[in-house]
């Protein structure tokens, strides 16, 4: 329940955090030797710098991320900017970005009408997400 | 006196207490034993034959409710009555302690000597009463009467210490009683407050035909002059059906109408005649005399209980009359805001609690509402618990904002109190046009909020220690957004505590109740109160404050905000409501789309902040016809978009929007969306996006 608190950590569990506001939520987790970023909530200019810090500071280890956008209640073109600034980072680091947002999910218009997904995959799914990660060599 | 005296033990630690209790009972002319310890009483019971105990309530060592526990645990010395001396008029919990321990009485220091003597001589008599009808008694029954004895009073009294208040209480008896003397019919029937004479109050089994409906006149009839001189009695046959409480239609005095009896008891209490207790048999062998002095035993105990509950009941009225005169007397009325309160007394003992609530508007747009519980029962937490809330009142009235004023409180509670005088508060501002709600907490639980579709969430906030621990920091504030059509619930612990169980059970209890509640805030109140609160009530105050920001009247919503990034969530969040009460029924979405381009130019005034500090925008969402304008304006030069990212806000409002206009001058931008609502055939705007 509190804001900008951290929970887990290197042991392996979830990683647990939210902007003081409680706008968002960001849960960090290994699955299967993928990191997948579970966003929930709201993102606009006011928490997209925090949680941006949150994303590229991660370890990685792993042939990518997956973001998934399952629990996201409203995005705009601020959080469609740092998806792009996260994939090209990732590039550079020959990983890649997956972004999962279920085709009846709020966010889902908005990285339509911006066309996220001509450059970034957006899968339905989890599962496949991270098969595809896997995949790659 | 012509009869032996009776020993009266003194049991207190200071001496000096043992002689004034002396110099105030030598003129009953009983015999006087001294103990200055609970050791020294348990001792004493061993050697001398005792009538009553006088047991201080504070003593070093054993107290006096040890003591008396170790005293009810004896065989010998169960019956002896027990009259505590409690130190402290307001403390009366240890008052109930003291009578759930099995003590007939009380008596609060500094004590009247009139009235401890004259309880005292009650209990002599009683036990004199008594001796004598146990000896009898014991002259004729064997010992399995003697333990009948016992352990129908045992039954008796258990069931006199499970209820607190009369109507339980008088049923259980006369179950209890019925049970115990295989009667076929039970009756109690108490004075009536309201008229003279006594009253039907509960009854079991058989009908007995009383006469009157119910009512015994005193002096009247057998009955009546039964209990106006308070004499027990066996009655067989006619007599039985003399006192007109046989039915001669009864299937068994039909057959015969000698096979009836009845046995009359009155219940006294210190001289004062209480009631009457009925037991009826078809059979007229049924009872015998060892029944009757079974039951006149029986019916002191009951009587007492009886005497107690109804005294018990008079003082939690007069508490809680005094509590709610410490409670606001009307809450403030606000046109977009809907409060109730809800105060709930303890469950046990009559006491006042600490617990308290109010609510105060502070301006056209601002209402605060704050809730608090202090440690400790009695006057002096309800005295302490009117000087907090006089406090806060007047640092919210100034302005502080809810941390400051909390910090301000907690120094002059340590000014006040010193450090160790505990107290939990919350304190939270609705502002009801910016749509937020600012909150504070001193180790109080965080106010649950519920959401228009019905989920429920707790609000925190960081660095929240009770008032009275450390003055020197301040705790921590949050800021939420509260929107039309959501609802806060602050409450106290008494509402999530039970013993034995861990506050997060409580917690989701309370979710659950409050997600299940209906809309309106008196309803919710009840409902949670009703689902919360266990049937015997919290063992702890329980105060309520439930508060629904309603849906905006209808009309255009206007914002000026400062040109900061947290301007973005709030101005998005207003919209949100607004659109829920100006345009209602909208699919999912047309409304997420008009949030995204609301925020898209809020984001672009906040990007590009311009000049001066302290820059503020306007942005403004109106109803034209089927059409939503929706109108942000700044004071800044419009910069073009920068960058690889830069035009997309303004994309997305080109494409969620049927018509966008960026008026640039050099005193400021005023964008301009208009969008047509899906009155006209919906697949129009599909085809636009």
């Amino acid at each position: 329940m509190t804001g900008d608190s951290q929970t887990g950590g290197a042991s392996g569990g979830p990683q647990t955090w939210s902007d003081p506001d409680e706008l968002a939520r960001l849960s960090l987790r290994d699955q299967e030797g993928v990191t997948v970023a579970q966003l929930s909530g709201e993102v606009d200019i006011s928490n997209a710098g925090a949680i941006a810090g949150r994303l590229t500071e991660l370890p990685n280890l792993a042939h990518g991320l997956i973001v998934d956008l399952g629990g996201v209640e409203y995005l705009d073109s601020t959080a469609i900017a740092l998806l792009h600034e996260l994939a090209a980072r990732l590039r550079r680091r020959s990983q890649r970005l997956i972004v999962v947002c279920p085709p009846d999910c709020a966010p889902r218009r908005v990285l339509e009408l911006t066309a996220l997904d001509t450059t970034i995959p957006v899968l339905d799914e989890l599962a496949p997400a991270i098969a595809t990660l896997r995949a790659t060599d | 006196m012509t009869d032996r005296p009776v020993g009266i033990l003194l049991v207190d630690d200071h001496r000096e207490n043992l002689a004034a209790l002396h110099a105030v009972l030598e003129p009953l002319g009983e015999r006087l034993i001294s103990a200055e310890s609970g050791d020294q009483a348990l001792r004493a019971l061993l050697r001398e034959d005792i009538a009553v105990i006088l047991l201080d309530v504070r003593m070093a060592g054993l107290d006096g409710l040890q003591t008396a526990r170790i005293i009810r645990s004896r065989p010998r010395t169960r019956h002896i009555p027990i009259i505590f001396l409690t130190a402290q008029a307001s403390d009366v919990e240890e008052i109930a302690l003291a009578y759930a321990s099995g003590a007939v009485d009380y008596v609060i220091k500094p004590f009247e000597p009139e009235i401890l003597r004259a309880k005292v001589s009650v209990f002599v008599e009683l036990s004199r009463e008594r001796g004598e009808r146990v000896r009898q008694s014991h002259a004729r029954a064997e010992a399995e009467a003697v333990a009948r004895t016992v352990r129908t009073l045992q039954i008796l009294s258990d069931a006199a210490l499970s209820h607190l208040e009369l109507d339980g209480l008088v049923a259980e008896l006369v179950e209890r009683a019925g049970t115990l003397f295989q009667a076929d019919s039970a009756a109690l029937l108490l004075r009536d407050e309201n008229a003279p004479g006594l009253r039907l109050r509960a009854s079991t089994g058989a009908e007995l035909a009383l006469p009157d409906g119910g009512r015994v006149t005193l002096g009247e009839g057998t009955l009546g002059r039964l209990a106006a001189d308070r004499q027990a009695a066996l009655l067989r046959g006619a007599e039985a059906l003399g006192a007109g409480v046989l039915d001669p239609g009864d299937e068994a005095a039909a057959d015969d109408e000698a096979t009836a009896g009845l046995l009359a008891v009155p219940l006294v209490t210190a001289g004062e005649l209480l009631g009457l207790l009925l037991l009826g048999a078809g059979d007229e062998h049924r009872f015998d005399a060892g029944d009757l002095e079974l039951l006149t035993l029986a019916a002191d105990r009951m009587a007492i209980a009886i005497d107690h509950v109804q005294r018990f009941a008079d003082g939690r009225q007069l508490v809680e009359t005094l509590q709610r005169s410490l409670l606001p007397n009307r809450l403030p009325r606000h046109p977009q805001l809907e409060l109730a309160a809800r105060y709930q007394p303890g469950g046990l003992a009559p006491q006042i609690g600490g617990d308290w609530y109010d609510a105060l508007e502070l301006d056209r747009n601002r209402t605060a509402l704050m809730i608090g519980d202090v440690v400790g029962h009695g006057v002096r937490a309800a005295t302490t618990m009117s000087e907090l809330r006089n406090g806060l009142r007047a640092f919210a009235v100034e302005g502080h904002s809810p941390a400051e004023a909390l910090h301000q409180l907690d120094r002059v509670v340590h000014a006040t109190f010193g450090s160790g005088m505990i107290a939990t508060v919350l304190f939270l501002i609705i502002d009801a046009a910016r749509g937020t709600v600012t909150l504070a907490r001193a180790g109080h639980p965080p106010p649950a909020l519920r959401g228009a579709d019905g989920s429920v969430r707790f609000l925190d906030t960081r660095n929240t220690l009770p008032l009275g621990v450390d003055d020197r920091t301040a705790p921590g504030e949050a800021e939420y957004p509260f929107v039309p059509g959501e609802t806060l619930l602050l409450f106290t612990d008494g509402l999530i505590e039970r013993r034995r169980e861990s506050i997060s059970v409580g917690l989701d209890r309370l979710s659950e109740a409050f997600a299940g509640a209906p809309e309106g805030v008196e309803d919710i109140c009840d409902h949670v109160l009703a689902e919360t609160v266990s049937e015997q009530g919290s063992h702890d105050d329980v105060a309520l404050l439930a508060v629904r920001l309603l849906p905006q009247p209808t009309g255009p919503l206007e914002l000026e905000l400062p040109a900061v990034a947290g301007s973005v969530p709030l101005a998005r969040h207003r919209l949100r409501g607004w659109l829920a009460g100006n345009a209602p029924g909208l699919d999912f979405d047309t409304r997420a789309g008009l949030e995204v381009a609301w925020s898209e130019a809020v984001t672009n005034v906040v990007r590009h902040a311009y000049g001066p500090r302290d820059a503020s925008f306007r942005a403004t969402a109106r109803r034209e016809g089927d059409d939503v304008r929706l109108v942000v304006a700044d004071d800044g030069s419009w910069r073009p978009p920068r960058g690889q990212h830069g035009g997309r806000g303004l994309g997305l409002m080109r494409q969620l929007c049927d018509d966008v206009d960026v008026d640039r001058r050099p005193d400021g931008t005023t964008v301009t969306m208009r969008y047509r609502l899906d009155i006209a055939p919906p697949e129009a705007n599909r085809a636009r996006a």
